[in-house]
């Protein structure tokens, strides 16, 4: 894994959130307040994604540092969006809330229509870290550096950049995430290729 | 509690308030995990379930269950169930027989959803490429100028070589040249390895 850009968002309230950061177009908004990234709006979905003059590979990852102050419904809260495109409204999304069960939903959104990929059940303590990578067609998803069951498979979504996402509920229930890191796996790909043309096994 | 494979509908409009989902699973509050067929009505699941579930599952009309042993054969007693199954959904089943066994059936299967899945994005589309005057047997040439050019590029989109295809191939013999491609690739749903 190689940190291609991180964000710790310890900088003035942004109203929406500014570049480097971009919306996913139809998407809400999302908010820099009090150094962390929050909702800007109720009921609403949001995905924004990292440009900052990366290119961003197909295999990529996104994890943040999350927060919820209440439980949500399945599939609301704050998380993460993976392969966002730059000109339709399709990501990859990942939404953690301390629902008692089922309280962690991957699902996708193309052209504009969300479809739940997989629920399921993860605790979680504020400020810890929330996962998901996709290589070819596998995502992983991890909380707190533990994977959330098997990785699963899905040919929608190719090619995007990584960033945040929201599944807001109403204003009564609220979310906040943090301290964002995007990358890929070039690194060690790169290093495993490097050893095996050198007849080096690892 | 122990996962099973479903075949079940698609509930849902893809809305805020009304994800795409596999029907009955999410409302039972258990884990689960679904593959689309991109915007074609059907998923396949999989669900973490008590036997009770199972049983009421099973028993739903609209929901196909499928063997926990995916190594059995489907045997002449379910070949027939099996394939209109499939067809119903327009899933090809021609080529399916006695002898093959359920996850060769699902890997296959696993090839006709990626084709299809990528084909929505591809397309930018949420209009099914089946249903209307389109079924499996309609032939290439019989699609729209930009639905047969969305199919060319999902195919390039997944490194697929589709030069043998004809305007005259059938979307269903398209369909198996691209999944067979595709190849008995190994895959999760849910908490259940195919």
């Amino acid at each position: 894994m190689t940190a291609l850009a991180t964000d710790a968002f310890t900088r003035a309230n942004e109203t929406p959130l500014a570049s480097p950061w971009t919306k996913v177009t139809s998407e809400g908004n999302l908010n820099l307040t009090s150094n962390q990234v929050v909702q800007a709006s109720g009921d609403a979905d949001a995905a924004w994604w990292y440009d900052g003059g990366v290119t961003w590979p197909n295999d990529q990852y996104s994890q943040a540092a999350i927060s919820t102050t209440s439980t949500f419904s399945a599939g609301d809260g704050p998380g993460l969006a993976l392969r966002c495109s730059n000109s339709a409204r399709t990501y990859y999304r990942l939404i953690a809330n301390h629902a008692g069960s089922n309280n962690i939903e991957l699902g996708k959104k193309v052209a504009g229509t969300y479809t739940a990929i997989w629920d399921r059940t993860a605790a979680y303590t504020d400020g810890q870290t929330i996962y998901i990578e996709a290589q070819g067609t596998t995502i992983i998803v991890k909380v707190n550096g533990s994977a959330v069951g098997a990785s699963s498979t899905d040919s929608s979504i190719a090619s995007g950049r990584p960033g945040l996402a929201y599944s807001g509920e109403d204003a009564g229930d609220a979310g906040a995430m943090d301290t964002w890191e995007g990358g890929d796996f070039a690194g060690a790909g790169g290093t495993t290729r490097m050893l095996a043309t050198l007849g080096v096994g690892v | 509690m122990a996962w099973h494979l479903y075949l079940v509908p698609v509930i849902g409009d893809g809305s805020k308030l009304d994800p795409r989902r596999p029907k009955y699973l999410r409302e039972l509050g258990v884990e689960w995990g679904a593959m689309d067929y991109g915007f074609q009505p059907v998923m396949l699941a999989a669900a973490d379930v008590s036997d009770a579930e199972d049983v009421t599952l099973t028993a739903a009309a609209d929901v196909q269950r499928i063997p926990d042993n995916l190594d059995a054969t489907i045997g002449a007693a379910a070949l027939a169930v099996v394939q209109n199954a499939l067809e119903n959904r327009h899933l090809p089943a021609g080529w399916v027989t006695n002898g093959t066994t359920y996850r060769t059936l699902l890997r296959t299967l696993g090839g006709f959803f990626a084709f299809i899945q990528r084909y929505a994005t591809v397309a930018d589309t949420t209009a099914l490429l089946f249903g209307g005057a389109v079924d499996l047997n309609t032939q290439i040439n019989q699609l729209s100028a930009a639905r047969r050019q969305n199919l060319r590029d999902t195919a390039t989109s997944l490194g697929l070589d589709i030069s043998g295809l004809a305007g005259t191939t059938t979307l269903r013999a398209a369909l198996k040249t691209v999944a067979d491609q595709w190849g008995q690739r190994s895959f999760n749903v849910g908490g259940i390895t195919i």
